[in-house]
Order: structure tokens, then sequence, then C-alpha cells
């Protein structure tokens, strides 16, 4: 598959990445290459302890200490920045500001009538813009999880990092935020790259779907997924993907060869 | 987890009834409340020769003597309240507060007395020359002492009340680190303070208690000691007289003996020693002093219930014993 | 079983509840004084106090001494507050200037100010200084404590938001950490206030001439108890007083915390 260089595009070539624990060292990611292209929406998928996370946060500049090339747009990562947003698993709103308070936190530099604009504009994009003025403890989980969304957007990033974004939502909430966030991606076309343990979410979501496994933590295939959206989670196609990472999976238990059909 | 719990219950049980307050004496115990200076020598003098013990094994009785020493009258007064002391010394101010609050007392005789044994001191370099000068100044005593009455006492000759100055709580101890520190214009204070000032150079008295207060300090015993004891207490009485005795014909080796237990040097305590009058009898002009000092108590609103004095002194046992 | 179905019960109820236990101890406590069973100069009954604390009340003399204990309190907690929050703050955000305090901190903190006393009087004298030193002494402690506690338990995921978004430090500071400090904060505020006003006696132990701690010490000297008791009770209940207030501010600035917590 070829990748193109541009400024959205992360190539990501022979990361290590080990923690040093008192029990002895553990072997977090192993051997990690992986490039993604601009406006790209890759989907990262395996269980606990894969090292997804530590991935997504390696990329975010969360993390460091490892070993290989982590670029992006062709220059190395060294930490946080405005050209990568996050959003976590936990909505990590500040409850004592109000939601366009919350939205408006990330944003530096701009007079108060540009800042106003671009809260607004990113309030309207998740479908908000009627709670600007309520505090987070108002909000249901989805609606503050949209926010995040808004505030990890209004820099304009490159990438968004998106680390099991809908895991703590129940699971029809989940479903109403999944289209939520492919709208988004339509709209703003900003390359995601989204960590989940949902097999059928990243099915769903993934122009590619990134398979890893665990201990120690690499990529084990990279499946795309050329399926038109919106997809139909029981056609035939998603369901034959579906069967394909099922058996990765339950074959790392039962048998050590993995089998593709 | 049972014999943990009832051997918890027993420890508190244990350990409450353990520390009831002692609000009585062992039937064969004297509890003695003193404080540490000249004015009451005599019973010091007595401690160290044993004649306590002597005069009251006389009287037929052996109890153990039990010792407690106090900064000032009040506390003392506090000690009595709480049920904790038998004979008491201290002045007569807090004598007649502490009978006034319903302590349960009575005068048995006179500790001391001595006008130049009580004084208002000013620093050495002040220019507070005379009484009328305390005007507007700050002026420390011991509330509720005796030498808080002289304070009045000095300020009335003058014409001047306690409201014309500024009146100051402090402890003898404060007292004296304020007025070298001069964070006070002048105080009134009693032995042993005023020599070991005056010695250091750090004070001079402006006017002491002669001709205004005699300065009378007493002996009480509870009511429920008296009662019960009358042969001890009048045992105690003939004690304390034999201690005034041996300081007036043995001064010197008096003040070498209980220097120690008053808290100056034995030359600088002869000088002291001299300004007391220590014969435990109490004569007429004794009984007109403590009214006094009870109407003023009374006026200045340091009592707030008066105290009949003929009931609180008891002469009779006094008379009793034999003492002059 | 009449339960919620009666609301004025329920309120009838809840009034007894408040102060039963109250009622039925000042009604033993007189009740036991008629019978001779407690001498007035141990304790003194219910009615000696009311009618003493009439009488200071009456001769303005009550007025007084609160108002100058307050102003006191209120000058040593105002100078700890300033220094416990700007001192709290600058340790809580440095890790230099922890390592360099925290033993002088840690040592200093147990010693009561009661104990401070004799230092104080050489040092101030005694005059208001000494007194307002000492009141600052016993609130320093739990506000600085308490700050840099609030400043250190800033959540580290929102850290990781702000890293992410590149806050700049200040704005970092001013409406991520501190907010976020603001319920320990507010915790050794209060706790400071209740101290100082603890001190205000311990305080005027210092040649005072007028506040409610020297009208408790006065009093003592003269063994006038009733006085002492109605002292005592004067404190405890502007003591009460100053914690509602201060209750009612928290409120306000951290409005949001109750919901919050059930997040």
């Amino acid at each position: 598959m070829g990748v193109k260089s541009t400024g959205a595009s992360l190539v990501i070539e022979r990361l290590h990445k080990k923690f040093q624990l008192r029990a002895g060292q553990v072997i977090a990611l192993q051997d990690i290459n992986l490039s993604i292209s601009d406006g790209e929406f890759i989907s990262i998928v395996g269980a606990s302890g894969c090292g997804k996370s530590t991935l997504l946060r390696i990329i975010a500049g969360l993390e460091n200490g490892h070993e290989g090339t982590v670029k992006l747009g062709g220059r190395r990562i060294a930490g946080p920045g405005l050209d990568r947003g996050m959003v976590f698993q936990e909505h990590r709103l500040l409850p004592w500001l109000t939601v366009e308070g919350n939205v408006a936190f990330g944003l530096n530099g701009q007079t108060k009538g540009e800042r106003e604009r671009i809260v607004r504009e990113h309030l309207e994009l998740v479908g908000l813009s009627d709670f600007a003025k309520a505090h987070p403890h108002q909000l249901s989980g989805g609606m503050a999880q949209r926010v995040a969304i808004a505030r990890a957007l209004v820099n304009q990033p490159k990438l968004l990092l998106l680390d099991e974004p809908f895991g703590a939502l129940d699971a029809l909430t989940k479903i109403q935020m999944q289209r939520e966030i492919l709208r988004i991606w339509e709209v703003e076309r900003t390359t995601m790259v989204m960590v989940t343990h949902d097999i059928d979410e990243a099915i769903y979501l993934g122009d590619r779907v990134v398979v890893m496994s665990s201990r120690p933590g690499t990529v084990k295939k990279v499946l795309p997924v050329p399926l038109p959206r919106p997809r139909d989670r029981s056609s035939y196609e998603f369901v034959q993907i579906r069967k394909q990472i099922y058996a990765d999976f339950f074959a790392e238990v039962d048998m050590p060869f993995s089998y593709t059909i | 987890m049972k014999t943990i719990y009832r051997t918890f219950l027993a420890t508190l049980a244990t350990a409450l009834l353990w520390n009831l307050p002692a609000g009585f004496a062992a039937a064969d115990e004297i509890r003695i409340a003193t404080q540490p200076i000249p004015h009451y020598a005599p019973i010091f003098v007595a401690k160290h020769k044993e004649w306590l013990e002597e005069e009251l094994a006389k009287a037929g009785a052996k109890p153990v003597i039990k010792w407690a020493s106090f900064s000032a009258g009040p506390p003392i007064n506090e000690s009595f309240a709480a049920g904790q002391q038998d004979i008491g010394f201290l002045g007569d101010t807090p004598a007649i507060i502490g009978r006034a609050a319903g302590i349960d007392t009575r005068i048995i005789g006179l500790a001391s007395n001595g006008p130049e044994s009580l004084a208002v001191i000013v620093p050495t370099k002040s220019n507070i020359k005379s009484p009328k000068d305390l005007r507007g100044k700050k002026a420390a005593v011991v509330k509720g002492s005796y030498a808080h009455h002289l304070l009045v006492l000095v300020l009335q000759k003058e014409g001047l009340t306690v409201n014309d100055i500024d009146l100051i709580n402090l402890s003898q101890a404060d007292i004296a680190t304020a007025i070298v520190n001069g964070n006070i214009d002048a105080a009134a204070v009693w032995e042993p303070i005023i020599t070991k000032l005056e010695s250091e150079g750090a004070v001079r008295v402006l006017t002491d208690g002669t001709g205004i207060k005699k300065g009378i300090l007493v002996i009480i015993a509870t009511n429920d000691f008296a009662g019960k004891h009358r042969e001890q207490t009048k045992a105690l009485l003939r004690a304390y007289q034999r201690g005034a005795q041996f300081i007036e014909s043995n001064p010197k080796e008096a003040a070498q003996l209980i220097a120690g237990d008053v808290n100056l040097p034995a030359d600088l305590l002869l000088k002291v020693l001299a300004k007391f009058d220590f014969h435990p009898a109490i004569h007429a002009d004794d009984i007109d002093e403590i009214k006094a000092s009870e109407a003023f108590m009374l006026s200045a609103g340091l009592i707030k219930t008066p105290v009949n004095i003929d009931a609180f002194v008891d002469v009779d046992l006094a008379r009793e014993s034999g003492i002059k | 079983m009449v339960r919620d179905n009666n609301p004025r019960l329920e309120k009838i109820k809840y009034l007894f509840q408040y102060t039963g236990l109250s009622v039925i101890i000042l009604v033993t406590w007189q009740t036991l004084f008629y019978l001779g069973f407690i001498k007035p100069i141990i304790l003194p009954p219910p009615t000696r106090i009311i009618a003493t604390f009439w009488e200071l009340l009456e001769s303005g003399a009550m007025a007084r001494h609160i108002g100058i204990s307050v102003l006191r309190v209120l000058e040593g907690f105002g100078i700890a507050a300033v220094l416990g929050l700007g001192l709290g703050i600058a340790i809580g955000l440095s890790r230099t200037l922890d390592r360099m305090t925290d033993l002088i901190i840690q040592v200093t903190k147990p010693i009561p100010p009661l104990a401070w006393i004799p230092l104080a009087i050489l040092w101030f004298g005694i005059g208001e200084q000494s007194k307002v030193y000492i009141i600052f002494l016993g609130a320093f402690f739990p506000i600085i404590i308490n700050t840099i506690a609030g400043i250190r338990q800033t959540d580290h995921k929102f850290v990781e938001v702000a890293r992410v978004l590149e806050v700049p430090s200040g704005k970092f500071i001013s409406q991520m950490v501190i907010p976020g400090a603001l319920p320990a904060i507010m915790t050794g505020i209060r706790v400071g206030l209740m101290v100082a006003w603890i001190c205000v006696v311990a305080a005027e132990l210092i040649a005072a001439s007028s506040g409610i701690g020297y009208l408790i010490m006065d009093a003592r000297q003269l063994s006038q108890s009733d006085v002492v008791l109605v002292g005592m009770i004067t404190i405890g209940v502007i003591g009460k007083l100053m914690d509602s207030m201060i209750k009612r501010l928290e409120k306000r600035l951290i409005g949001w915390r109750v919901s919050f917590a059930g997040d």
C-alpha cells in the first residue's frame, strides 16, 4: 500500500517500548511498523494488555523512552502538541467550566471574537450548541464525550487520536456515537486513529483495522475494510471480516497458527 | 474477639476508676498547699526541722504530709475548690475571693504580715516619680492577689482608679520579664521578686505597703478538716509558731536552711526576712485589716457576694492552740 | 405507620431530635444543683450562667470583648491565609521548593501555638503583635499543608489534557490546578479559622486586658466559674457561626463539587 508523504501522514518504524516494573522488565511493544496516510480512519483493535493504548500515547507524545521512530509529516514526535488531538476514555472535562469554557480551554492567543466563533462552530459540529452554558455534570456520558471531541478539534490537529472513547458508554449510545464520529470525520477529514477492544466498532469505523496481539504487543495483521459507508453490520462482507479477526483472537488461545480464508 | 473486647472494657473501666477525682484525703493524710516565697518561711523551717511531725505526734496523730507548691493564691483557690487541699497559705485577698466563691474554708492563723514585702515597682530609669504619675500607664498585677489590692489603694490615695491606668493581668514570672524588657511601666508585686530585681538594678520601689496595706497573709483550712481534726490543726499552728520563733532567734541559720525553698540566695533572703512579722496569732487590728480588704473587693467587683469576716476567721482555734 | 404523611409531625420530630439532648442536659444540670449535688464553684447552674451572661451583655462588656477577640482572630487568620495560600501554591507547584521547605514545615508543624508564647512575648512584647502571632501560627499550618496537598493531587488525567492542548503554564495553574485544588484549600481555610479561634484563649493569656480569652483568664483568677462558663459557651457559639459562614462560602466557590463527586 503506497504511502503518500504529506503533512498528516504518520510513519512508525521499528517501535519498541519496554516498561521497568519492580518484578522486572515488560515488553509493551515490539517491532511496530505502521504507516497511516492523510485523511485515513484507522482502527486499532486488540485484547487488554496488548499495548494499543501505549502505542496511541506514544503517538500523542505522552509516553517516551521508546526505541524506533515515530514521524508525523516527516518530523519526529518529541512530545505532546497541537498537531495531535486526543480524546480519552473518560471525557476529562473540567467540572468548574461550562461546556463552552471547556471547548475554549484549548484555545490560546486568539482574540475574544475569534475564540467565540471557533467554539460556536465546533459545538455546532458535535450538535451541542444548545448546551453551551451547561456544566459537565449536567450532561450524559455521550454528550460529555462529544464536548471532549469538540475540544480536541478546536486547534485543527492533523491527527485525532481516540483511546477507547466509547468504552464507558452503554451499547445504544455507543452506536450513536460511532455514527457521530463518522459524520464529524466526513466533515473535517482529520486523520483519525482509534483504539478499541470492540471488533465490530473497529470494522464499522476504520478504513483499515490494525489487529494487535498481546505479550508482547505486535501488529499481527492489518486488514483493509474496502466497504462503502454507512456500513451494514450484518452484511456478508462485514461478517467475513469479523470472522477473520475473531479467528485471530481465538487462534491465539487455542492454536499457535492463524488461518486465513 | 470476645476476649479482646472484654479485656478492652476492663482496661477502660480500670482507667476510669483509677482517675476518679480525689475529692477527699485518705484518713491519715494532710495536704498542704504553699507558695515558694519568703512570706511563708516558718513552714519551710518547720518542714526541714520536722516540727510538724513532732507536734502532730504530741497530739497523738501520725498522718502523712503531702506538700503542693503553687505560684500564687488564685491557683491555690482552684485546688481547694477541687477538694484537693486541706491547709493552705495565701494572701488575704485570694482567701476572701475563695470564700466568696463558695470554697468552704476558714482562716486559722496569720502566716505573716509585712507592709514592706509588697510594693509597686517601676523600672530604675522610669520617669514615674510618684504614684500620680501612674495615670495612663501600663501596670501589671496578678489579678486577685493582695498586691492587686495594694495597687488600687495606692491609686486611691492619689484620687485615681484602675480605670485611669491600663491594668494588665500577668503572672509574677511574666511580670519580671515584662518590666525588664520595658513592656510595662509598673507592677504591683511581692517578695522575692522585689529584692531580686532590685539587686539586679532593674527596678526601684515606687511605694510599698507601709501605711497603706499591712500585707496580711493567712493560713486557711477546710472546714471539713478543721472540724474532723481539730487537734491536728492546732498542732500545725504550733509547729508554724516554732518556725517563726526560730527565724526570730537564728535568722542567719534560717536563711541558710530555706534559701532553696524560696528561690533566693541566703544573703538576700536574710534582708528580706527582716521585713516580716511571722507570729501566727490573729489580733483585732488584723481582723480589721482583713475586713477592709473584703470591703474593697466587694466595691471593686472582685467578689460578688459579701463575706462575713468574723465568721470566716476562727479565733477560737488559734487561741486554743496557744499560739501568740 | 404514620411516616411521611404528616410534614408538620416530621418537623416537630426533627426539632426534638436536634434539641432534645441539650434540653435534657440542661434540665438535669439545674436539678442536680437544686438538690445540692453540685457546688456552684465547681459547676454553676444554667440559671446563674444565663444571669451572668445577661449582666455582661447589658454592661456592653460582652460586645466589647467579643469584638476585640474577633478582630484579633481575623488579623492573625488573614495573615495566615495570605502566607499559607501564597507559599502553599508556590511549594505545591515546585518540587525544588518543596524539598527545600519540607523539613522546616514538618518540624514546626507539631509545635502547639501555646508553646510559642514565651518566645512570642520575648520577640513581640505583650502588645497586640504577640497575640496575633500566636493566632497566625495556629491557622497557618492547616492552610499551607492543605493547599500543598490540593495542588499536588491535581488529577493526572487533567494534566495530560493540558499537555496535549499545549496550555500555557499561567492558564494551566489558574484554570486547572487551582480550581482543582479548591476543595482541599477550602478545607484548610475552614480548619485554619477554627484553630485560629481556638487559639484566641491561648493568645489572650499574653497579658491582654480585653477579649474573650482575657475574660476567662480573669474570671479564673477571681474564682468566678460562672463567667468562665459564659466565656467558654460564647467561644463555642461564635466558632460555630464562623464555621457556618465559611461553609456558605465553600458552597459558592465549589458548587460544582457536589456533582463532581458523583461523576
